[in-house]
Parts: C-alpha cells; sequence; structure tokens
C-alpha cells in the first residue's frame, strides 16, 4: 500500500498531463491546468527544503567542531543574516546591497572565473598529437578557439569560415544524433517511471 | 631539464595567462569586432520586430556566470527598449532576482520607459520547466504579483497579456540548457525564442537554430560583444574581448610548445633505442 498509492498517483497524474497534450476534453484540460500550477507550489516548498538541509548538514559539523567547521560557521552566519535582512528590512536596503555586492557577486564570479585557468593549464598539458584522432581533435580546437574570438578574423578571414563549418556541418550532426538519443532515453524512463515499471524515484531497486 | 622547459609549471601558466588578460584592459588593443551570423540573425529579427510588440525575458544562469551573460543581457535589453518593445522579465534563479531589477534600472529605466506600462519586473518563480508550462496556462496564476508586491491585473501591461502564447518572442539567457524552454513554448506554441548561452553550450544548440526551433543563439561574451557593436553601444564584453583573444592566442601557443617537445623527446627516445 506504501509503494502502490504514490505509483497510482504518478500513473494519474502523469498520463494526464500527457494525454492533456493529444486531447480536447474540458475536465481532464481543467485539471491538467490546476496540476501545472501546483507543481510551481511543490518547487517553492522544495527551496525551503534545500535551505534546512543545509543548516542541518552543517549545524551539527560546527558542534562537533569536525573537519571544515569553520567554513561551516562561515556559511551558515552569511546565510542567516542574509535571510533574515532580505526579510525584515527588504532587498533593497544598504546592509542587503552589501552583502549581495560586495560578497555573493565577486565570490560568485571570482570561483567560476578560476576555472578558466585550471582549464588552460589542463590543455597545455594533455593536448598532445599522439595519435590520428588526438591530431585532429587538437588541430580543431586551436581552430575553434581561434575562430570564436577577434583575433582569429584579424589573422585570416579564413579561419571563422573554416570554423564556422566545423560547427554547423560535423558538430552539429553529432549534437543532432545526441539529441536525438537523450530525447528517446528521456521519454523511455519517465513512460517507465508514469507507468510504475520503474520504482527507483520510491527508493526501490529497478 | 628538456622536460621542465616544454611542460612549465602551471603557476607559469597562470602567470601567462594572467599578464596577457591584464594588459588589453589597460592598453586596448582594438580588434575589430565582426559579428557572426548566429548575431546576426538575432539583432534582425529583433529589428523587424514593431513597437510595441511584446517579449518575454527569463534569466536562468547564476551569479557564477554573471560574468560572462550580464553584457549579453545588458546589450539585448538596450537593443529592445530602443526598438520600443514592451518587457516581461522574470529569472527561475533566487539570487538573480535583485540582478534582474539591476539590469531593468540600467536599461529599460535609464531610457525613461515607465514600468508598468512599457515593462513588467516579474523576480523570480520556482519549478523551472513546470512553471514554463504552467505558463502557457496564465502568467498571472504563476507571478500574481510583481517583484514590488503589485496585483499583475493591475497593470496596463498585462491588459491583453493573460498568458505565455499572447507574448510574441522570448528572449532566454540561460546556462542550464535550452530544450525546457524549446519544450514548453517552442513546440507547444511555436513561440520564436531568441537563445542567448554560454560559450560551452553554443554548439551544443547548433542544431535547434538548424531546425527553425530558435531563431538564434547567442554565444558567450563574443556574441555579446558582436551585439554591442551592432547596436553600437560597446561595453564590458567589448572591452573584454582584446583580453580573451590574447588569453586564446597564449594557450594556443603553448601547447604549440608542449607538442613540440612531446615531438623531441619521441625522437630522443628513438634513437636511444635504435
Amino acid at each position: 500500500m506504501k509503494r502502490t498509492i504514490p505509483i497510482v498517483i504518478a500513473f494519474l497524474v502523469g498520463m494526464g498531463l500527457m494525454l492533456d497534450n493529444f486531447i480536447t476534453f474540458a475536465p481532464l484540460n481543467t485539471a491538467a491546468v490546476s496540476v501545472r500550477s501546483w507543481l510551481v507550489i511543490i518547487a517553492l516548498f522544495s527551496i525551503m527544503v534545500a535551505a534546512l538541509n543545509l543548516l542541518l548538514v552543517h549545524i551539527p559539523r560546527i558542534k562537533r567542531r569536525q573537519g571544515t567547521w569553520v567554513q561551516s560557521s562561515v556559511l551558515v552566519v552569511f546565510m542567516l543574516l542574509t535571510i533574515l535582512t532580505g526579510v525584515f528590512m527588504g532587498t533593497k536596503n544598504a546592509v542587503y546591497s552589501t552583502f549581495y555586492n560586495g560578497i555573493l557577486t565577486p565570490g560568485s564570479t571570482t570561483v567560476n572565473s578560476l576555472l578558466a585557468f585550471f582549464i588552460a593549464s589542463a590543455a597545455v598539458r594533455t593536448f598532445r598529437a599522439r595519435s590520428l584522432e588526438s591530431s585532429l581533435l587538437l588541430l580543431t580546437a586551436i581552430l575553434l578557439m581561434l575562430s570564436n574570438v577577434t583575433i582569429g578574423n584579424a589573422i585570416s578571414s579564413v579561419i571563422p569560415v573554416m570554423g564556422k563549418w566545423v560547427t554547423n556541418v560535423p558538430n552539429a550532426t553529432a549534437q543532432r544524433g545526441l539529441i536525438i538519443t537523450s530525447s528517446l532515453a528521456f521519454v523511455t524512463i519517465n513512460l517507465r517511471n508514469i507507468l510504475g515499471l520503474s520504482t527507483q524515484w520510491l527508493g526501490g531497486k529497478d | 631539464m628538456q622536460n621542465r622547459l616544454f611542460n612549465p609549471d602551471k603557476r607559469i601558466t597562470y602567470l601567462l595567462l594572467l599578464l596577457v588578460m591584464i594588459f588589453p584592459l589597460i592598453n586596448p588593443l582594438g580588434i575589430a569586432i565582426k559579428p557572426s551570423e548566429n548575431t546576426l540573425l538575432a539583432y534582425n529579427y529583433v529589428e523587424g520586430l514593431q513597437p510595441g510588440s511584446t517579449m518575454i525575458l527569463f534569466i536562468d544562469f547564476g551569479m557564477g556566470q554573471s560574468a560572462e551573460l550580464t553584457p549579453q543581457v545588458i546589450a539585448s535589453l538596450k537593443h529592445f527598449s530602443d526598438k520600443g518593445l514592451k518587457l516581461f522579465a522574470a529569472t527561475q534563479v533566487p539570487e538573480m532576482s535583485t540582478a534582474l531589477t539591476g539590469y531593468l534600472a540600467e536599461t529599460y529605466g535609464a531610457a525613461n520607459k515607465e514600468y508598468g506600462v512599457d515593462y513588467v519586473d516579474l523576480g523570480y518563480f520556482a519549478g523551472a520547466e513546470s512553471a514554463i508550462g504552467a505558463m502557457g496556462d496564465s502568467l498571472i496564476d504563476v507571478f500574481k504579483a510583481d517583484v514590488n508586491g503589485t496585483d499583475l491585473t493591475t497593470l496596463p501591461i498585462f491588459k491583453s497579456i493573460t498568458k505565455l502564447p499572447d507574448i510574441n518572442v522570448m528572449f532566454a539567457v540561460t546556462a542550464s540548457g535550452t530544450i525546457p524552454f524549446i519544450r514548453q513554448a517552442n513546440a507547444k506554441f511555436g513561440m520564436p525564442i531568441i537563445f542567448s548561452v554560454n560559450a560551452v553550450m553554443g554548439p551544443a544548440n547548433v542544431p535547434y537554430v538548424q531546425s527553425g526551433q530558435a531563431v538564434s543563439v547567442l554565444v558567450g561574451s563574443t556574441g555579446a560583444a558582436e551585439y554591442e557593436t551592432l547596436i553600437n553601444q560597446p561595453g564590458t564584453a567589448s572591452a573584454a574581448m582584446d583580453a580573451q583573444s590574447l588569453a586564446h592566442l597564449v594557450i594556443i601557443l603553448l601547447i604549440v610548445w608542449g607538442n613540440i617537445g612531446y615531438f623531441l623527446e619521441q625522437r630522443r627516445n628513438k634513437e636511444k633505442n635504435a
């Protein structure tokens, strides 16, 4: 019963939303509109759960002074400060703006920007023309790196043309295959979930 | 010794990159920016829209990707504002709600467009693809109020707009994927979508432009710089192009240098074994 009821609900909701796309039947269409708006409410609760989960993970670490508890303390303190400031003082006041523009924005963009250095050093160390395939990969990478920035056109007007051909022909062909196969896999997995053939989402084994 | 020469410490790579990126920011080289086909597609499409046409903007990137995608948002919003397009703006990333308000203030606000008539800030919405699907039934039911808490039914911009298909065009700036927008907007309602994505996602979205499911895909900072050139308002993306160009060139030269060392080592090993 514990597993049957959720499977039945998933079947009814999944089939209903799927059929809504193909059938004009007023009660079904009206119900589908309501269900779609319920999903938004459920998503809002999931954000609350995510925030609570963060606290549940980090607060025990701080209490036990284990591992990276200092970083956990910083996270919890700033998380609570931001929430309290935003809720009680609004998001347009100076304190919130300082947190947002002075800490969140530069911190997040800096961490992401570091990736550029890591990728660059990894590329320099690993891109070697060891075989025909790796040589082709190397040459294509160099061509695309030049064609995707302004200096490529400054070196030669042929570079962007060649880069565009690589992007629009062999790349698009391969991507199309990937998109179709991944879409078919997506449909299969979701059909299995809707029909109750797969219960992994319930903690099942298959 | 040779190994160290041709496989330098990664700190040397980092330092070289840092120097070549800082230099053009201080002394711009002025390398010409030539708009690509994709950027021209997007620009010409917007140019073809009549003043008063409606556009919905979705911000679907986090603060980490904002350095790459914000210039595109700003350039596009300036263009939409100049064209007199009515804008509905929303984000599905909680932390970007404040940033979105800033983008609108910098573009539509600075152009003295009237809030509630020419543009509206719908703020954050939860539910991602599910919410976009729900917008196909009713925008008002999904958002209820704008970011300031004003009832949407009292805003003039919503006079003839009740659901997503009523809006002429979608502009989705995303770092997580274009498929949800294509599934819920283009596949269901045939809504034209212009995408702006970060550079790594550009090649994967080419098939959607070729199939007509997307009007265009603007790619990374380069797309933003090209767009700034087309609207004749250079901004942060244009300023960063020289740095990006030199950084790419340095990486290529280091890769070639490493390969020279690799071939020399191979030859040395062959001679040793011969």
